[in-house]
């Protein structure tokens, strides 16, 4: 025994010679060598008690004690040793030596340690799901150049061209008279809006054309089957334009890319070990209920769109009448664009009761829409022959009104 | 494993390094019959050139029956789990910086709890090369799926520029992943051949892309992409053997280099097998749809219909196929490779890979996640403890007369530059 474990009180007990394999990095010859820490220098010996090395503590690289796995000490020069028996002890004599783990190291052996890191990523995953990545999202998607955003909806639509989508076959003067209306509407509305509106029908023995949307960089493709399935009547037709005119405003669809590669890079971190296939689920599970989300935003901004133009929610509200009959019919060629959207009844009781709201002289706090409209009187004088008053949804008292923020041109 | 019963370190530590091979040559496979329970008989008896009855006889000097050694794990579902909310934490909070680090400890993890013959093998890779390795592959990854939605030249030229760093990338993850590996003391490498590596993997990169290439050149044409589809599928098996190939071909330990006897038959005879494997399946799936759709209004439930088969299918594929293919790929692979006198052979079972698979799948998806580091510990049990290593002689023996590579700066030493995961 070395006289320098003395030094350390109750270490003197602990065994300071241990057993370990000696190989030299020139060979994979395994020696049996005994090993002894001394002043900060490890002093390897044959088993027989012959001089091998001595070396620096601190210039090996020490692998970290593993409950099941022998110790593994390496020095850059190749040459390296392991440690099979006695590990706690060994631990302890590295300790007394002045050997520290890192800190995460630690972390991992406490189970409070671990169990208040489990805590703080669940509450981290909670909060940037919930808070922090729509808000960043929303950040980028108004503060990207507009060219960018343009690029991407055109890049998409591109893609769709032939593959889904296929030229409008509807009677010009009607789609020249949809465009005109919407065209005023929208002024009123969101004047400097910039937006583009798209006629297309689906290519043929493809999917459901009841649908329009919304691109990012503000091209709004509606499709024929949609202009059918309200029966040619414009006012529900202006009236869901509004809604997607409400993407376009709130940069819905940039947003939802950015968020989806969110989620699917955060996903990917979690689960990509696990299963690719997993992580997609959880990419489109996440992106569905951001997705909803922008489905109430955009319903919203349809409703101040409508009012804007001094027009009741009513041809929104039959409009969604329609979609839930369809669906209650349970029609093969269902709205294929439903699943991202909020459940129609929901929408339609919001609606319903906007629509109560319109009369008026109504108590306004029966309103249960908080969203602050982006106020159409402040831009100037709706387009003629509005009666109502276009400021008519009211601004809860308290409450920071998120979609201003956004801006109009 | 039975043949190394008592292959537990400190055993090993006690009784010096001969012992868990046995001092005496042969002693182990042949005089003690009654150990050998699983398939490793049957193993020896075949690399002997012998019938059974030369195992339970004495052994002839001529006919040394061969020394399997298992490897072992020893890794803990609760302890990993550990590592892994650290490490997780640590990302998300880093934005994925820390994964570089969450890489190097969870690698540590698993290769020190991994051993043969009482030896654990190390990982020594450092962090930085493999942030500036993912900040490569990132930056790749992107402008390439951007320069396809860019413009034809764009994509082409992108292709181009993969083809031709590709190979070299490849070579580089090998080197990057072997060389910090060891075992013994002794680092594994990687050959650095450039030459070879484009021999062996342009064709294969060329294959990979000649969808897309048929789709931009050709203007989408669909003939075109088809034809290179098909080709594609035709080739696959020769891919993906030429590419197994490569990597285990070049594989070293020390300065013993590892050789691989080509077994592409055997690629072609095992993807067919899956191939019909899914067909057989598939072939009730499609009879009931017909069925349904003669019966029963199939409009009405076109959705659901679509939903259905798609899942079965996705179950067919990556949880009956997928394992079973790749078990016997696995199996043909380690078999057509051996480093020096020692070869190789893995006895993984594709039911019981699935079966693991399949509780260790649904329970992580019922944990949301959180039931994964038990899970991956588990399948890394069965994987790396169903690897058996056959040598004509003791394992230590044979080891210890390893002499290390001689290193030069361009091999080894630029292998550590960035580290790429390049997980194939």
């Amino acid at each position: 025994m070395n006289s320098e474990y003395t030094d350390f009180g109750g270490a003197a007990a602990l065994p300071s010679i241990f057993e370990a394999w000696w190989f030299d990095g020139a060979r994979a010859e395994a020696r049996a060598a005994r090993l002894r820490l001394e002043g900060g220098d490890l002093v390897v010996e044959s088993a027989e008690g012959a001089f091998i090395t001595r070396r620096p503590l601190s210039a090996a690289t020490i692998s970290k004690p593993f409950a099941h796995a022998p110790r593994q000490l390496c020095y850059s020069d190749g040459a390296s040793l392991q440690i099979d028996a006695h590990r706690g002890e060994f631990a302890a004599a590295l300790d007394a030596h002045g050997y520290r783990l890192d800190w995460a190291s630690r972390l991992e052996r406490l189970w409070p340690g671990v169990l208040g890191a489990l805590a703080v990523l669940l509450v981290s995953l909670y909060f940037g799901y919930t808070l922090g990545l729509p808000a960043a999202s929303r950040w980028v998607a108004s503060h990207l150049p507009e060219s960018v955003e343009r690029r991407i909806g055109d890049q998409v639509l591109a893609s769709f061209e032939g593959r889904y989508l296929a030229p409008s076959d509807l009677d010009e003067d009607l789609r020249r008279s949809i465009a005109d209306r919407f065209a005023a509407a929208a002024h009123a509305v969101a004047p400097g809006v910039a937006y583009r509106l798209e006629f297309r029908s689906t290519v043929k023995g493809g999917r459901s054309g009841i649908n329009a949307f919304a691109l990012p960089g503000g091209t709004i493709v509606l499709l024929d089957g949609l202009v059918d399935f309200a029966e040619y009547d414009e006012d529900q037709i202006v009236a869901v334009l509004g809604h997607e005119l409400g993407h376009v405003v709130h940069h819905h669809g940039m947003r939802n890319v950015l968020s989806a590669m969110s989620v699917g890079a955060v996903a990917g971190l979690l689960w990509g070990d696990f299963s690719g296939i997993a992580a997609q689920a959880g990419v489109i599970v996440g992106v569905l209920d951001y997705s909803r989300e922008a489905e109430r935003e955009a319903d919203l901004f349809a409703v101040q769109f409508l009012h804007a133009n001094g027009q009741s929610v009513q041809p929104l509200y039959d409009f969604l009448i329609r979609v839930q009959d369809e669906l209650e019919e349970g029609r093969g060629d269902m709205p294929n664009f439903l699943a991202s959207h909020p459940a129609t009844s929901e929408r339609l009781d919001a609606l319903a009761q906007e629509l109560a709201n319109d009369e008026p002289e109504v108590d306004p706090e029966a309103d249960r829409l908080p969203e602050a409209a982006p106020d159409p009187g402040a831009d100037g004088v709706p387009r003629a022959g509005a009666e109502d008053d276009p400021g008519a949804a009211p601004e809860p008292a308290g409450e920071p009104a998120p979609r201003s923020s956004v801006p109009l041109d | 494993m039975a043949l190394v019963p008592e292959a537990d370190s400190t055993h090993a530590l006690a009784d010096g390094p001969a012992d868990a091979s046995g001092a005496v040559p042969g002693a182990q496979s042949a005089g003690t019959p009654s150990d050998t329970s699983g398939s490793a008989p049957a193993i020896v008896a075949i690399d002997a050139g012998a019938g059974a009855g030369a195992a339970i006889a004495q052994p002839q000097p001529i006919i040394a029956p061969m020394r399997v050694t298992g490897l072992r794990f020893h890794g803990r579902g609760s302890e990993y789990f550990r590592i892994w909310i650290v490490n997780t934490l640590l990302t998300l909070l880093t934005l994925g910086l820390y994964s570089a680090w969450a890489k190097v400890r969870k690698t540590r993890y698993f290769w020190q709890n991994t051993s043969l013959d009482g030896f654990a093998f190390d990982f020594h890779a450092r962090p930085w090369p493999i942030l500036r390795g993912r900040i490569l592959a990132f930056a790749l990854l992107l402008s390439y799926s951007w320069a396809m939605d860019f413009s034809r030249t764009a994509g082409l030229s992108m292709i181009v520029l993969m083809c031709v760093i590709g190979p070299w990338l490849f070579m580089k993850s090998q080197q990057f992943k072997f060389v910090n590996s060891s075992w013994r003391g002794l680092r594994f490498g990687f050959e650095h051949d450039l030459p070879r590596a484009y021999r062996q993997l342009l064709p294969l990169l060329l294959l990979w892309f000649a969808t897309s290439i048929a789709g931009l050149a050709f203007s989408a044409e669909p003939g075109a992409i088809a034809v290179a589809g098909l080709a594609m599928l035709v080739m696959w098996p020769w891919m993906h053997h030429r590419l197994k190939a490569y990597q285990h071909a070049g594989a070293q330990w020390g300065e013993l280099h590892a050789q691989f006897k080509s077994c592409v038959g055997g690629f072609y005879g095992t993807y067919l097998l899956g191939g019909l494997l899914i067909v057989a399946a598939m072939l009730p799936i499609g009879i009931l749809v017909g069925l349904a759709s003669v019966v029963g209004n199939l409009k009405r439930f076109g959705n659901v219909v679509e939903v259905v088969t798609g899942l079965l299918l996705v179950v067919l594929v990556y949880v009956l196929t997928q394992p079973y293919v790749a078990t016997r790929l696995q199996k043909r692979v380690w078999a057509a490779t051996r480093i020096g006198p020692v070869r190789f052979h893995t006895d993984i079972k594709a039911l019981r890979l699935m079966k693991l698979v399949l509780v260790n799948g649904a329970l992580t998806l019922l944990t949301l996640g959180l039931y994964w580091p038990f899970a991956s510990v588990a399948i890394a049990r069965y994987r790396i403890e169903c690897m058996q290593v056959h040598a004509p002689t003791a394992l230590d023996e044979i080891s210890a007369g390893v002499r290390a590579r001689r290193v030069d700066a361009t091999g080894d030493g630029a292998a550590d530059a960035f580290g790429l995961d390049i997980g194939l």
